[in-house]
């Protein structure tokens, strides 16, 4: 396997599902052999996730002041403080990436990338997302594909 | 604020799962004001529901929650087979207590070792936790993949599960599919017997409770996907029965609702009430385990809840290779049900307790009604008397101290409070 791109929200959570609609994407656009997406529902999951030798790609709904960007997020320069290291299921991506590196670093990914999609603030119990962060989606999607390679 | 008076406030709740505030209003050594603010979905989704197919139901409410899906299509599928008139073959049956031991093993699992720990330990979060009891970390998150591993198997996909269906399954899974799992699950079978002697070891807080305790009550398993509802004083009651006992009722300062026992109050459901209710039904070794450890009926104290919860892991573990072991792929996979108009009632223990779901379809299986009743509601008023209980101890506490105090009080009963949303600002302060 080349690499793993793992989407990371809740689909019923507005703009939170930015990382399910670009897996969603890739999967229609087809992605080149040897890459798997998977999703998780919260980087609570994204543990066992992180554990393979090839890189991973994580992408993510992240709150900034303006939506529908696309973000490179380098992981070691984020705060764990930070809104993104903060999550309902107790730990944010820093934290759970932390985690696997601490657990298991021989296990787990030496290359690990964040593409983050900006969203101003997650909705409840929406299953759409907003029309600027719906437009982001497919140039989200092309980024992760010029990580991977394609 | 006046002498001897005080407030503790917690805008965010770390470490349980979804958004929510405490409030502690301390006036000498007791409280005054015990508020747990939660913000619920159930009662969202009941409206979505309305119009829908019933086979959409499992679906729909399995969104409900990321950490505990299986719960919410366990118990909306046993309440459409109640309204249909189906009745599961024993192979069927069996792999969905299969599918939910796996969801036990992963939610448990995520609390006990990162979430709840923690407050044993005295560190402030796993990731500094791990630093310096990685083995234990390790082994908690390998126990917690060999759970998702099972999900992942019979439901399709490790989240949401997709292969559930009213009637039993889309696909049921070859005998090697399932039999690939056993080397994993005997490996964290183990590893969780022996976390379990490892919590054991921790410093538990002196405090027994008065509980209601309430749990489903099966006459040969331990309970999970079925059963009566008893409680530790007296009530047995068949599923259908249960709106004629629970009331429930909002603050002002929750959307979530708080339930009662008709005419009687506070109740807690969840590993402490199934423990307690049915350690008899607990497989012969698991039951000599809790025993070595010095878990016994009766435990009230919630601190404990976490030993509970570690050998309901045991349990999940044995039982999920006991069933792989007796695998024969069933000639169905489902049953098809004949769609008719009725009402149907389903109660299932999810991780936190039980799950209610009532619903009535016409006679094209449209739902018109939907009622879900989750652990979290039914807990909040236990989980508020508990703050009472200890408003003594927090007010000679410095105010810091009292805080973590009361955060944990929380966290002994694992509250899932809204599971739609991943993200939130967390900001904790004292006041």
């Amino acid at each position: 396997m080349l690499a793993r791109v793992i989407g990371l929200g809740q689909r019923a959570a507005g703009d939170d599902g930015a990382g399910i609609a670009v897996i969603e994407a890739l999967r229609r656009a087809g992605v080149p052999e040897g890459v798997e997406c998977a999703v998780a529902a919260g980087p609570s999951a994204l543990v066992s996730l992180l554990w393979t030798p090839d890189r991973v790609i994580v992408v993510d709904a992240v709150v900034a002041p303006l939506g529908g960007e696309v973000i490179d997020i380098d992981v070691d320069r984020i705060d764990p403080s930070a809104p993104l290291g903060v999550s309902s299921h107790g730990l944010g991506v820093r934290q759970a990436i932390e985690l696997a590196r601490l657990a298991e670093p021989e296990l787990t990914s030496p290359d690990i990338r964040i593409v983050g999609v900006s969203i101003a603030r997650p909705s409840r119990y929406v299953e759409r997302l907003s029309p600027v962060v719906a437009a982001a989606v497919e140039r989200a999607a092309q980024r992760i594909l010029e990580l991977v390679g394609r | 604020m006046s002498e001897g008076t005080r407030t503790i406030h917690v805008d965010y709740l770390a470490r349980v799962e979804g958004e929510g505030s405490l409030t502690i209003r301390l006036e000498g050594g007791r409280a005054t004001e015990v508020r747990l603010a939660i913000f619920e979905p159930p009662r969202f989704f009941e409206a979505l529901l309305r119009g829908r197919g019933f086979d959409e139901a499992p679906d729909i409410t399995a969104r409900i929650c990321g950490i505990c899906p299986v719960a919410y299509l366990m118990s909306a599928c046993r309440a459409m087979e109640d309204a249909l008139g189906v009745v599961l073959p024993e192979p069927l049956r069996a792999l969905r207590r299969l599918l939910y031991c796996g969801e036990w093993i992963e939610s448990h699992g995520l609390h006990v070792f990162l979430l709840h720990a923690p407050d044993f330990l005295g560190y402030p979060d796993a990731v500094s936790m791990a630093k310096d009891h990685r083995g234990w970390v390790q082994r908690g998150l390998r126990l917690k993949k060999a759970g998702n591993a099972i999900v992942t198997v019979l439901g399709g996909r490790e989240i949401h599960p997709i292969n559930v269906r009213v009637g039993g399954f889309y696909r049921a899974p070859s005998r090697a599919e399932l039999a690939a799992l056993l080397p994993e699950l005997r490996v964290a079978r183990d590893d969780a017997r022996e976390a379990l002697r490892w919590t054991s070891t921790f410093a538990f807080p002196d405090v027994e409770r008065d509980y209601e305790l309430v749990a489903l009550r099966h006459p040969d398993e331990y309970p999970i996907l079925d059963g009566r509802i008893v409680s530790s004083r007296g009530l047995d009651l068949d599923v259908h029965d249960y709106d004629a006992h629970f009331v429930e009722a909002q603050a002002p300062w929750s959307t979530a609702l708080r339930s009662t026992i008709r005419g009687r109050g506070s109740y807690l459901c969840g590993p402490l009430a199934r423990f307690n209710l049915s350690f008899d039904r607990l497989l012969p070794e698991v039951q000599e385990l809790a025993h070595a450890v010095g878990l016994d009926v009766p435990c009230t104290n919630p601190f404990r809840s976490i030993l509970v919860r570690m050998l309901e892991i045991v349990q999940a573990f044995e039982e999920a290779i006991r069933i792989i072991d007796a695998y024969e792929v069933p000639p169905e996979p489902a049953v098809v049900p004949v769609v008719r108009a009725g009402t149907g009632h389903g109660a299932t223990e999810a991780p936190r307790g039980l799950l209610y779901h009532r619903y009535t379809i016409d006679d094209e299986g449209t739902i018109v009604e939907a009622k879900i009743v989750a652990p979290t509601s039914q807990n909040q008023l236990s989980i508020e008397a508990d703050l009472h209980a200890i408003a003594g101890e927090l007010a000679a506490m410095p105010h810091a101290e009292a805080t973590v105090l009361a955060e944990r009080v929380v966290r002994n009963h694992d509250p899932c409070i809204s599971c739609a949303t991943h993200f939130l600002t967390l900001n904790i302060e004292a006041t």
